[in-house]
C-alpha cells in the first residue's frame, strides 16, 4: 500500500530532502515492501493547514507545528515553553518525544484531532541574525528584532531589544529594507530563508531551539489501515527519519556557517554581561513558567515541567556516546517505542 | 425582496467601509509607532490578516451579487437565442446556491470547532484570539446563499429580469453628457 | 481513473461551466470540490471547501491588494489622477499611444512599490483606464495594456514570487531580484513596442493629441503636485525602511485620502463611492482566488503534476526541448491556477529535471516567474484581467479585456523565446 505524506515546507527543506525519504525507505524495509510512501513537499497543504488536513484525511502524514495550533495543544505545547532547556538537539528531541508519548493528556489532544503522534525533531540553537553588530547589551538597545513565540519575545525584551512580529516570507525584505534589524532564528535559517545576502552578523547567545514540531504525525485514517505490526514499523521508521532530520539541522548549520563566513558574515560571541543576562533570563523564565502553563489550563504543571527537565538531562547522558544517526534512531526506538503496545497506541 | 437587497447593500457598505478605514488607520499607526515610539501597534499583522482581510474578502460577496458584479463570461451565452438565456441564468444561480450553501455549512462547522477550542495565535507575549474571525465566513456565504435563493424565487415568479447589460451601449448613451 | 484523465475532465468541465455563464468563481469551486471528492472522498473534499477560503484570504501579505484598490478608487473619484494624465497627455500625447505608454511606465513604477501583480494592477487600473477611454483610445488596448503592465509587479523587485522561489530552490534572492529587474524592464519595453505596433496597424485605435506649447506643458505639470506628494510619500518611505512593500498599500490609501481632503476634492459622496467600488472589486476577486486555490489542491491530489514531470523525463529531450515543454506546461497551468500555488506545486517536480540538465536555477526562477505572470492575463482565469475588468466594469466587457491582451501576450511570448534562445549567455 502507499501512504501519501505532505512534508509541507518545500522541496529543499530538511523535511523533504531527509526526513520523509528516510522514513519511506525504512518503512519499506521494516514491512517487507508492504508499504511505501509518496511525498508532496508543497502545494497541497501549508504548515498552517496541517492540523485540519490530517484530521480530515487530506494527507496521511505531515509535520504539525504545535504553536500554530496553540489552543488545540495546551498540554503538548508545554515543551515549547521549555525550549530554552538543553543545548544538544538530539537530546532535546529525544526528551520531547519521550515526554509526549507518555503524557496521557497530550495523547488525548492528538486523538481529538484525528492524529497519531510519532515523535519529534528539534532545530539547532537560535541566534541573533542581524544587519548590525551586537556584542554588548548596549548594542541591543533600540534594535527591532523579529521573534516567533512568547519565550523568545520575552528573551529579546530582557536583553533590551524591541521584539517585532513578521511573517517569515517577509523576513528577507524586512531585513534588507531595515524595517527590522535582526531576527531571532536558528542559524540554518541563513540557508532556509535565504538570508545570506542581508544578514551581516550572527550573535550566538546559546539560548533556545525550536522543539515543538510533531514531525511525522499520522492521520487516524492511515493508522486504521494498519495492523499493530505495520504501526510498529511506521513508528520505528519515523525515528530514522527524525534522526536524519536532526542531523540535517546540524549539517545545515555547518553549511550555513561555512557559506556565511564566505559571504563575510561575522559570527560574534557576545560579552560576558550579555551571556549572563541571557542565562539569568532562562532561570527567571523557568521560575515563572509553571504559572504561565497553569493559566493555560495545564494541570499539575510543576510536576510536568520537572519531568521534562529531567528527561532532557537523561537524554543528554544517553546521546553522549551516540555516533551515527542509525544508532541514534535505534536508541530512540529502544528507549521509547519498543515499550509501546501498538494495538492500543493512538486508539 | 428589494428591501432586503437594499438592507444588505447598506450594511455591507457601512461595515465594509469601516473595516477598510480601520485597516488604513491601524497600519499607518503601526508604521508611525514603530518609527517614533519604538514598538508598533500591538497585533497589527494578526488583526489585519485574520479579521480585516477575511471580512474585506468575503463580506462583500452578497453585495457584489446584488450589483451583478461577479465575473462571468457572457460571450458564449450571448450567442444563444434569447429564450435560452434565462434558462442558463437560472441554472447558474441554482448551481451557485448549491455551492455557496455547502461552503456556508462547511465554514460554520469549522467556526464551531474553532470556537469550542477557543482558537488563538501567539503574537509577541500575548495570546490573540482568532476563533471569532472564523464566523465571518458562514455569515458572508450565508448572506450570499440567501441573495441567490431570492434570485431563484424572483426568476420563478417573474419579478427578477436580468438586464442585458452592455457597457458600451450605456457609454454611447452618456457620450452626449460627457463631451 | 488515472490522473491525466481526471485532469483533462476537470479542465473541460471548468471551460464548459464558464461558457454556460456560470460565474468563474463558482465554476472553479464546483469542479474542484467534485474533483477532490472523486479522487479522495467526501471528508477531504468538505475539509478543503471549509478551510481553504479562510486560509487563502487571512493573509497579511495579501492585505496590500484591497489597500491599493482603495487608493486607486480614491485618487480616481477625487480627480487626483486627472491632473496626472493631463500632464501625460500634454507631454506625451503626440507620441503614438502616448497614454498607454505612460500607463505602462506607471505600472513599472508601482511594480517597484508592490510585490504582487494583482496589487500592481489594482493600483494603476482605476487611474489609467478611464483616462485613456476619455482620450478616445480603443478600450481593448487601454485595458490590455494595464492588465499586462500589472504583471511587471511580480518581476521588478520586491516580488513575493521570486522570494518564494529563492527559498524553495535555495538560490540568492538578491540575484533573482537583479534578474527580475532586467526581465521586468525588458517586458516593459516590449509592451511599449506592442503598443507602437498596434498604432502602426490601426492608428485610429490610439488617437494622438495635438502638440502643446512649452507654457502649456509647464501649466499642466503644476497640476500634478498632489500625485507627486503621493508618489514621494510611498516611494520615499519604502526605500528608507519606514515600511514594507505590504504596508505600502495602506500608506498609499492614507495619503490619497489626506490629499483629497486637503484639496477639498474628496467629498463625502466620492469617498463612499470609492468604498463601494473597493468592496465590489474585492468581493468579486477574492472568491475567484479561492476557486483558483482549490483547483491547485485538486491538481496536487490528482497526481497530475507527478504525471507531467514523469512524462517530460520520458520524452528524453535535450535541454532546449525540455525548456520548451516546461514553458508549455506553465502556460497551460497558468490558464487556471494562481501563480504562487502553481509554483509551489511544480517546483518539487521541475527542480530535479532542471538540475539534471545543468540549467542555472536563478535563470530558471526568472523564467518561471515570467511564465506564471503570463498566466495572470491568459483566459479563462486571469486574475489581472479580472482586476482591470472589475475596476472598469462600467465601460468594458470581460472578453474585450482578454482581446486587448493579445498584442501584449505576443510580446511576452517573444520575450520567453528570447530568454530560452539566449540561455547559454547566462
Ligand atoms: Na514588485
Ligand atoms: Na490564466
Amino acid at each position: 500500500e502507499t501512504m501519501r505524506t505532505t512534508s509541507a515546507f518545500g522541496p529543499s527543506h530538511v523535511q523533504a530532502t531527509k526526513v520523509y525519504p528516510k522514513l519511506f525507505e525504512k518503512l519499506k524495509e521494516f514491512t517487507g515492501g508492504r508499504w511505501e510512501g509518496v511525498d508532496t513537499p508543497s502545494g497541497l497543504l501549508s504548515p498552517g493547514e496541517m492540523n485540519a488536513g490530517l484530521r480530515d484525511g487530506v494527507s496521511d502524514m505531515g509535520p504539525v507545528i504545535l504553536p500554530y495550533f496553540a489552543a488545540d495543544y495546551p498540554e503538548s505545547g508545554l515543551v515549547a515553553e521549555l525550549s530554552v532547556v538543553g543545548r544538544d538537539n538530539r537530546a532535546i528531541a529525544g526528551a520531547v518525544t519521550e515526554y509526549i508519548v507518555n503524557c496521557a493528556e497530550c495523547q488525548a489532544e492528538f486523538k481529538k484531532f484525528g492524529q497519531v503522534y510519532l515523535g519529534a525533531d528539534a532545530t539547532t540553537l537560535y541566534a541573533l541574525l542581524s544587519t548590525k553588530p551586537i556584542r554588548t547589551l548596549d548594542d541591543m538597545k533600540g534594535l527591532r528584532i523579529r521573534t516567533a513565540g512568547a519565550v523568545f519575545t520575552r528573551l529579546v525584551e530582557a536583553l533590551g531589544g524591541t521584539p517585532a512580529q513578521m511573517p517569515s516570507n517577509e523576513l528577507f525584505e524586512g531585513l534588507s529594507q531595515g524595517v527590522i534589524d535582526a531576527t531571532y532564528s536558528s542559524i540554518p535559517d541563513l540557508k532556509n530563508a535565504r538570508l545570506y545576502d542581508v544578514v551581516k552578523y550572527v550573535t550566538e547567545i546559546n539560548q533556545g531551539v525550536f522543539n515543538a514540531a510533531a514531525t511525522n504525525n499520522a492521520s487516524r485514517m492511515l493508522w486504521e489501515r494498519m495492523g499493530p505490526e505495520d504501526r510498529n514499523a511506521l513508528a520505528h521508521a519515523a525515528q530514522y527519519g527524525q534522526a536524519l532530520g536532526i542531523e540535517g539541522w546540524r549539517e545545515a548549520e555547518a553549511e550555513a556557517r561555512a557559506e556565511g563566513a564566505k559571504k563575510g558574515i561575522e559570527f560574534i560571541t557576545p560579552d560576558d554581561a550579555m551571556l549572563k543576562a541571557a542565562n539569568a533570563f532562562t532561570e527567571q523564565h523557568l521560575a515563572s513558567v509553571v504559572g504561565t502553563l497553569e493559566q493555560r489550563g495545564v494541570t499539575d504543571a510543576g510536576a510536568k515541567v520537572a519531568k521534562y527537565i529531567a528527561l532532557v538531562e537523561k537524554w543528554e547522558g544517553l546521546v553522549k556516546d551516540v555516533r551515527t544517526t542509525d544508532d541514534y534512531a535505534e536508541l530512540r526506538y529502544r528507549e521509547i517505542w519498543s515499550k509501546i503496545d501498538f494495538s492500543k497506541y493512538g486508539e | 425582496m428589494r428591501g432586503f437587497e437594499t438592507f444588505v447593500s447598506r450594511v455591507t457598505v457601512a461595515f465594509g467601509g469601516l473595516i477598510l478605514c480601520l485597516m488604513v488607520v491601524q497600519i499607518m499607526l503601526d508604521v508611525f509607532m514603530r518609527q517614533f515610539a519604538g514598538a508598533g501597534f500591538p497585533a497589527t499583522a494578526e488583526l489585519v490578516a485574520k479579521y480585516y482581510m477575511v471580512a474585506v474578502s468575503f463580506l462583500p460577496i452578497a453585495f457584489t451579487e446584488i450589483k451583478r458584479r461577479h465575473v462571468e463570461a457572457t460571450i458564449f451565452a450571448d450567442a444563444l437565442p434569447a429564450r435560452a438565456r434565462p434558462v442558463l441564468l437560472f441554472g447558474g444561480f441554482a448551481l451557485s446556491l448549491v455551492i455557496y450553501a455547502l461552503i456556508t455549512f462547511g465554514t460554520a462547522r469549522e467556526a464551531l470547532r474553532q470556537t469550542s477550542q477557543g482558537a488563538y495565535v501567539e503574537t509577541g507575549t500575548m495570546n490573540f484570539l482568532t476563533w471569532p474571525s472564523y464566523w465571518i465566513l458562514p455569515v458572508a456565504f450565508g448572506l450570499m446563499s440567501v441573495v441567490l435563493l431570492l434570485r431563484l424565487v424572483g426568476m420563478a415568479t417573474g419579478s427578477y429580469v436580468d438586464h442585458a447589460h452592455d457597457p458600451l451601449e450605456e457609454l454611447d448613451s452618456h457620450a452626449g453628457e460627457t463631451h | 481513473m488515472d490522473p491525466l484523465s481526471i485532469g483533462i475532465l476537470c479542465v473541460v468541465c471548468v471551460l464548459a461551466l464558464i461558457a454556460l455563464r456560470v460565474p468563474i468563481a463558482v465554476a472553479l469551486i464546483t469542479v474542484s470540490f467534485f474533483g477532490i471528492y472523486g479522487v479522495t472522498g467526501q471528508i477531504p473534499a468538505m475539509s478543503m471547501l471549509s478551510t481553504v477560503p479562510y486560509n487563502s484570504s487571512a493573509s497579511w501579505t495579501l492585505s496590500s491588494v484591497p489597500m491599493f484598490l482603495l487608493m486607486g478608487f480614491v485618487t480616481y473619484h477625487s480627480g487626483l489622477t486627472r491632473g496626472l494624465f493631463d500632464a501625460a497627455r500634454v507631454w506625451w500625447g503626440w507620441l503614438p499611444g502616448g497614454l498607454a505608454i505612460a500607463s505602462l511606465a506607471g505600472a513599472g513604477g508601482f511594480a517597484a512599490v508592490t510585490g504582487s501583480s494583482v496589487a500592481c494592477s489594482a493600483a494603476i487600473g482605476r487611474i489609467a483606464v478611464p483616462e485613456m477611454q476619455r482620450a478616445g483610445y480603443d478600450i481593448r488596448i487601454a485595458t490590455g495594456a494595464v492588465a499586462a503592465g500589472g504583471t511587471i509587479g511580480a518581476l521588478i523587485p520586491p516580488s513575493i514570487l521570486l522570494i518564494l522561489f529563492g527559498i524553495y530552490a535555495e538560490v540568492s534572492i538578491n540575484a533573482l531580484f537583479l534578474g527580475g529587474f532586467y526581465v521586468g524592464l525588458l517586458s516593459l519595453a516590449l509592451y511599449m513596442a506592442a503598443v507602437f505596433s498596434v498604432y502602426l496597424m490601426a492608428p485610429e485605435r490610439l488617437p494622438r493629441a495635438r502638440s502643446y506649447t512649452f507654457a502649456e506643458k509647464l501649466g499642466a505639470t503644476r497640476e500634478i503636485w498632489p500625485v507627486l506628494v503621493l508618489v514621494i510619500a510611498v516611494f520615499g518611505g519604502l526605500f528608507t525602511g519606514y515600511f514594507t512593500a505590504t504596508e505600502a498599500g495602506a500608506v498609499g490609501a492614507f495619503f490619497s485620502i489626506v490629499i483629497g481632503i486637503v484639496q477639498r476634492s474628496l467629498t463625502r459622496e466620492r469617498f463612499v463611492e470609492s468604498i463601494v467600488d473597493t468592496l465590489l472589486s474585492s468581493g468579486g476577486l477574492f472568491v475567484i482566488a479561492v476557486g483558483a486555490n482549490l483547483f491547485t489542491r485538486l491538481v496536487a491530489m490528482s497526481g497530475l503534476s507527478h504525471e507531467i514531470s514523469q512524462f517530460i523525463e520520458g520524452l528524453g529531450l535535450g535541454t532546449t526541448g525540455v525548456l520548451i515543454v516546461i514553458t508549455l506546461v506553465y502556460l497551460l497551468l497558468g490558464m487556471f491556477l494562481e501563480p504562487i500555488g502553481a509554483m509551489l506545486l511544480t517546483l518539487p517536480l521541475f527542480l530535479p529535471i532542471i538540475g539534471m540538465h545543468g540549467i542555472d536555477k536563478i535563470w530558471f526562477g526568472i523564467l518561471v516567474a515570467k511564465l506564471l505572470e503570463i498566466g495572470m492575463i491568459t483566459p479563462p482565469v486571469g486574475l489581472n484581467v479580472f482586476v482591470i475588468h472589475s475596476v472598469s466594469k462600467d465601460f468594458v466587457r470581460l472578453e474585450q479585456v482578454f482581446a486587448g491582451i493579445i498584442p501584449f501576450l505576443a510580446a511576452d511570448l517573444i520575450l520567453v523565446a528570447l530568454m530560452i534562445a539566449s540561455r547559454s549567455l547566462f
